[in-house]
C-alpha cells in the first residue's frame, strides 16, 4: 500500500479516534496531521507495522500529553461539549439521545477509558490488539470498556439487553 | 442496548467528522520532518568532526600541521537552510561578510562579546522564544558550534545575533587539553544600529 491510499483510507477514523482522546477537534486535527507527516517520513516503517492506523492514533495521543505536559496553561478548558465540531450535535439518535450528549458524555471518561474508547470502538482492534498498542494487559483494556460503557448507559437509563 | 448497541450509539455522533488536511500538506509537513532529520545528522557529524580535529591539534606531541581547516564554514542547504559550523576564533568579520552575503541578516562577534551598538529586537520572552525556535533549528547545535539558521523562517527587520567563545578543559598532568565552543545567540534590529 503506498501512502497516498493509506491516508485516503485513515484519515477519517483516526482524526475521530484521537478526537476522543482529547475532545477538541483543533487539537485533534493538528495533532493528526502532526503523526501522519511522522508516518510520512518513516514510511518503510510504518508500512510494516502490524497496525498503522493505531500507530498513527498511538503518535498523535503521545503527542497529545507531552504537548499538555510541556504547557498545562494551555490546556484547553473542560467544557460540557467537544470543541470545533460541525452542526450536528442536535441530531437525534434515537430515544431521545442527542449525538451532542453522547459526545459529551465520553468527553467526562477518565483519559484510559477515552483511550480505550479510542483504539477499540473507532478503530475497531480487538482486545489482544488493542492491548499491545496501549501498552496493557487484555484484561485492563476489557475492564475499561466496560466502564465506559456502564457510564454511558448510566448516564441515558439505557438498559442492558442480550 | 446490548453491548455492539453502545458501541454503535458511540461511534454514530462521529460520523459526519471528516479530517480537512489535504494529502499534499501533510506530505509537505513529513518532507520538513525528514528535511530536519537529516540536518540534525549531517550537524551532529560537522561537530563531531571539528571537535575532534581541535583535540588533535591541540595535543602537546601532535602533529599540528597534518591538520589543516578553515577556521569556520558556511554551507547552504536545501529549503534556504544555511549550516554555519565555527572551528577557530578567527576573522568573526569574514564570517559576518559572508552570511550577509548570503541574505542572513548576521552580525558575529567572537569571545562573547556583547552587541557593541546593537538594539535587540523588542517583544514578549514567549514571542522571542517563538521567533528564536523557528529560525534556528536548536536540536542539532549541542555544543554551539554550528547554528542551523532557516532564512525563510527571519522576518523583516530582525537580525541575528551570533556569538561563540571557547570552553576549555584542562585534563590531568599530560597536558592535554580539549577545547569545546560555547555559542549563543540572539534577536537584534536588522540594520541601523549594528555595525
Amino acid at each position: 500500500m503506498d501512502f497516498a491510499q493509506f491516508y485516503a483510507e485513515s484519515k477519517d477514523v483516526c482524526l475521530r479516534a484521537v478526537l476522543v482522546g482529547v475532545g477538541d477537534l483543533d487539537t485533534a486535527q493538528d495533532l493528526v496531521d502532526e503523526a501522519f507527516a511522522r508516518a510520512w517520513a518513516s514510511w518503510r516503517k510504518v508500512r510494516s507495522h502490524p497496525a498503522p492506523q493505531a500507530w498513527v492514533v498511538r503518535v498523535a495521543l503521545n503527542a497529545g500529553v507531552s504537548a499538555w505536559r510541556r504547557a498545562p496553561r494551555e490546556r484547553p478548558v473542560a467544557g460540557d461539549g467537544m470543541a470545533g465540531l460541525p452542526d450536528t450535535a442536535g441530531v437525534d439518535l434515537g430515544d431521545g439521545i442527542v449525538a451532542g450528549d453522547i459526545m459529551a458524555a465520553l468527553k467526562r471518561l477518565p483519559l484510559r477509558q477515552r483511550q480505550v474508547v479510542a483504539f477499540r470502538v473507532f478503530l475497531d482492534m480487538d482486545t489482544a490488539n488493542a492491548a499491545r498498542a496501549l501498552g496493557m494487559a487484555p484484561g485492563t483494556v476489557r475492564a475499561h470498556l466496560a466502564r465506559a460503557i456502564a457510564t454511558l448507559r448510566h448516564e441515558f437509563a439505557i438498559e442492558e439487553r442480550g | 442496548m446490548n453491548d455492539n448497541d453502545m458501541v454503535q450509539l458511540m461511534r454514530e455522533p462521529f460520523e459526519h467528522v471528516h479530517a480537512a488536511t489535504a494529502l499534499s500538506a501533510v506530505v509537505r509537513q513529513g518532507r520538513a520532518l525528514r528535511r530536519r532529520r537529516c540536518l540534525a545528522r549531517w550537524g551532529g557529524v560537522v561537530t563531531l568532526g571539528a571537535v575532534g580535529a581541535l583535540a588533535v591539534t591541540l595535543l602537546p606531541n601532535g602533529s599540528p600541521d597534518a591538520v589543516s581547516l578553515a577556521a569556520w564554514a558556511v554551507a547552504e542547504r536545501p529549503h534556504h537552510v544555511i549550516v554555519v559550523n565555527v572551528r577557530e576564533l578567527r576573522d568573526p568579520g569574514g564570517l559576518q561578510r559572508m552570511l550577509r552575503a548570503d541574505g542572513v541578516p548576521a552580525t558575529v562577534r567572537f569571545n562573547g562579546q556583547s552587541p557593541p551598538r546593537c538594539l535587540f529586537y523588542p517583544g514578549t520572552p514567549s514571542q522571542i522564544f517563538s521567533l528564536t525556535k523557528n529560525i534556528f533549528y536548536s536540536a542539532w547545535a549541542p555544543n554551539g558550534a554550528t547554528f542551523t539558521i532557516d532564512t525563510t523562517a527571519i522576518p523583516d527587520h530582525v537580525g541575528l545575533w551570533l556569538t561563540v567563545s571557547p570552553v576549555r578543559t584542562a585534563t590531568g598532568n599530560g597536558g592535554t587539553s580539549t577545547v569545546s565552543f560555547s555559542g549563543s545567540e540572539a534577536l537584534v534590529y536588522a540594520s541601523g544600529h549594528c555595525p
